[in-house]
């Protein structure tokens, strides 16, 4: 039966598995040295040598694997404390409140980085009929708050809802990383010790063993953030991108899936190991590169949200005519201007530049 | 509106992931994970909400003060009226 690895069990497997490749590597070098020394021997007479220089050789070489083996444990220390990917589950199901207080309108929204709707927040409920709820007043500041601000409303705490979505989605993204990376890492020392299993001589009866296995398949997916800014609120609609669960990204089609296939092979256990360092190391690589994409789309956001955007001029070249550059309308699709009504005071509230009278 | 806002904003200040990405220095990209990209992605949607919370609750205020001096001062002006029939009809006590 194949023993299967748990990830809190990861280092007594790996400790394990050193003690089994250190027999299995010394019994598959005791039979090399037999085949290729067996012509020093011919004579009955020459078994006590044969048995004493047999010994040497063991004794020498069970130093040697024992030391080239020394450190896998510790290798394998920093891989056994990954961060633990339920804590970024909750963290993300604590911001759910901030969603449903910024949802306008009868339907709801889609909670595009995980599954299901977000329903309305009812504080908005009577904010479609703002034209009824504010008079028409002569005041300067409050027909520009009515004409010009309240209209932007709705479009600004829907792009407000996707910005809390897009701190949301790491936290969705780094708890399958985590996940996926804690798996693969323990499939990783599992498909060593099967291969190392295969080229132990008892079992297989000759040496060279591998095994196959898949890394990292479905991982963080990119989807573009789906802005609704309305044209006639003259709100800019922003792009930045976020980093989703995967379900999330299959549900929406843009999905990208990312398996990579791993041999743990060579001709003796120390082949092996040195196999698994190495896919180890390179495991870390990938999950650099998919935690980078996480603080990516951070940064990303934090860049949109201060009105930041990549400015790309004619010549379109690298470094001279590419850089960031700020878009006054973008930052205000996020944060809306302050309106001259907010400033009014009890002692100037119905000056014909602030509130003014009903007509 | 202001009101949910504030609210919104109160949550995105209690949410802290520095101890969630806490791992040895070697993994990934490094000891701290994205922490410090998501504090400062966190400052800047807690700041939008904020400031839009600041001018809802601002606007919202000074709409209530015209009301009430608008319609303090249509009261007035009512009273006035009044106040101006009772002095004309000489027979109205």
């Amino acid at each position: 039966m194949t023993e299967t690895t748990t990830y809190a069990g990861l280092l007594t497997a790996v400790s394990a598995l050193k003690q089994r490749a250190e027999e299995v590597q010394l019994q598959l070098d005791l039979r090399d040295w037999t085949v290729t020394n067996a012509k020093n021997y011919s004579q009955d007479s020459d078994l006590p040598r044969f048995v004493e220089d047999r010994k040497a050789y063991e004794s020498a070489r069970k130093g040697q694997i024992t030391s080239e083996l020394a450190d896998l444990v510790t290798f394998f220390e920093p891989f056994s404390k990954f961060p633990e990917p339920a804590t970024f589950k909750g963290l993300a199901d604590q911001l759910r409140p901030a969603l449903q207080e910024l949802v306008v309108g009868p339907g709801g929204h889609a909670d595009f980085v995980a599954m299901g709707n977000i329903a309305p927040n009812a504080d908005f409920d009577m904010f479609t009929s703002i034209d009824g709820l504010i008079p028409s007043w002569a005041g300067i500041a409050a027909q520009t708050f009515k004409t010009s601000f309240a209209p932007k409303i709705p479009a600004v705490v829907w792009n407000e809802f996707s910005a809390v979505e897009g701190l949301r989605g790491p936290l969705l993204g780094a708890e399958e990383l985590w996940d996926n990376a804690r798996k693969d890492v323990c499939k990783l020392v599992d498909a060593t010790r099967a291969a190392v299993e295969k080229a132990a001589p008892a079992v297989s009866g000759g040496p060279s063993a591998s095994s196959v296995l898949f890394l990292i398949s479905s991982l963080i997916g990119v989807a573009a953030l789906p802005f609704t800014a309305g044209a006639s609120a003259g709100v800019v609609a922003a792009g930045f991108t976020v980093a989703t669960a995967a379900s999330a990204v299959v549900a929406s089609s843009a999905a990208v899936a990312e398996g990579v296939t791993v041999t743990i092979s060579g001709e003796k256990p120390l082949d092996l190991i040195a196999a698994l360092r190495r896919e180890t190391n390179s495991l870390n690589t990938t999950i650099w590169a998919k935690e980078w994409d996480l603080q990516k789309s951070l940064t990303d956001l934090t860049d949109q949200l201060g009105g930041m955007v990549e400015y790309r001029g004619p010549k379109q070249i690298p470094d001279e005519d590419f850089g960031p550059t700020y878009d006054a309308k973008l930052h205000d699709s996020f944060t809306m201007p302050r309106p001259a009504l907010a400033d009014t005071t009890k002692d100037n509230a119905t000056d014909r530049d602030h509130g003014g009278r009903p007509l | 509106m202001g009101g949910a806002h504030t609210s919104a904003a109160a949550v995105i200040d209690h949410v802290d992931v520095a101890a969630a990405n806490d791992r040895p220095a070697q993994i990934g990209i490094g000891a701290t994970g994205f922490s410090s990209a998501y504090k400062t992605a966190a400052s800047a949607v807690h700041r939008m909400l904020t400031s839009n919370a600041a001018s809802l609750n601002d606007s919202g205020r000074a709409l209530i003060w015209c009301a009430d001096q608008n319609y303090a001062r249509a009261d007035d002006d009512v009273k006035s009226y009044f106040d101006s029939l009772n002095r004309a009809d000489t027979d109205h006590d």
